[in-house]
């Protein structure tokens, strides 16, 4: 059975493959060849961003749409930009693919809704998986916590809830959330100074 | 920011990426296709309508409106040039009846 590192293994083993053959072929850089920049960098989005458009869409196949169709925006169209800009780009592309998203499923819900909503595609946010640690009390605890903080990060309005995961999560900055959210620096740090109050007090009994 | 504050932020921070590792198989698979088509799509970009391209199409729709009018202007135009001619010449339509019977009169006499 595969695991993750598997997986990412063998992909990383196929990209050194191809480049190794077009260097011993020694003519030329074929444009199959996968460019270690930006294939590295939505290696290190994928996860994160999958998570984040789970919590904010709350459905699995919704989820992997938004991220899928923000990995395509962002190598055609902006896949020139310097690497730096990348990563809020990214997160900028996502953040409007779920608001899309959001807006076709209320419209839909409006129109189709007395016909019954589809729940085959479940939401796997809410299984979390059974922690490896040895001591059982300890890691239902820790499990419960997590599940505590994931509900209360969906609790946040929708522009606290990204300041809160742009920022906190991934670690961008003031300045790059900024872009991120399309709102200025000031707005960025209203929004996370509320959502942050607003968690503590929602997690006071389940401190992360 | 203060203490507290800061040990949620890390702490939270700490959890949220730790749920990140715990990710199925299958759902890595789904991501691992998703960045491989988002990696052979380059290059296959259409280029988004520059102003340029804008310019050339405003100016292009300019003058298709510009030759529908001229055309249609055209179409009544030599009625109107006829009338405005014979207006300012009105004597031609008093020699024209002269000249009229004239070339009867010359057929006439022909025949």
């Amino acid at each position: 059975m595969h695991t993750s590192m598997d997986i990412e293994s063998a992909s990383a083993r196929r990209a050194r493959l191809a480049m190794k053959v077009a260097g011993d072929g020694g003519v030329r850089e074929t444009a199959v060849t996968t460019a270690p920049g930006m294939d590295g960098f939505l290696r290190s989005v994928e996860r994160r961003g999958l998570m984040m458009a789970r919590i904010a869409l709350r459905h699995d196949d919704d989820a992997f749409d938004a991220v899928q169709d923000s990995m395509l925006r962002l190598v055609q169209r902006y896949g020139t930009r310097p690497e730096q800009e990348w990563r809020p780009l990214f997160y900028r592309i996502l953040r409007n693919r779920i608001t899309d998203i959001r807006r076709r499923r209320l419209i839909s819900n409006r129109l189709f809704g007395w016909l019954g909503r589809n729940e085959d595609a479940r939401d796997t946010i809410d299984e979390l998986p059974a922690p490896a640690q040895s001591d059982p009390a300890q890691a239902l605890a820790s499990n419960e916590r997590t599940a505590a903080l994931v509900a209360a990060v969906r609790r946040l309005p929708p522009r606290q809830q990204e300041a809160f995961m742009l920022r906190c999560w991934e670690g961008l900055s003031t300045a790059e959330t900024a872009t991120a959210m399309g709102c200025s620096e000031g707005s960025v740090k209203t929004h996370y100074f509320r959502a942050l109050h607003f968690l503590q007090q929602e997690l006071e009994d389940h401190q992360p | 920011m203060s203490d507290s504050a800061q040990q949620f932020e890390t702490a939270a921070r700490h959890r949220l990426r730790a749920l990140e590792q715990e990710l199925d198989a299958d759902s890595l698979a789904r991501l691992s296709a998703a960045r491989s088509r988002a990696l052979a799509a380059r290059g296959t970009q259409f280029p988004l309508p520059g102003p340029a391209w804008l310019t050339g199409a405003a100016m292009a729709m300019v003058l298709g409106v510009a030759t529908l009018l001229g055309y249609q202007h055209w179409q009544t135009e030599p009625d109107a040039a006829a009338s405005g001619q014979l207006a300012e010449n009105p004597e031609l339509y008093r020699d024209l009846d002269f000249y009229m019977w004239l070339s009867e009169s010359e057929l006439g006499n022909r025949g």
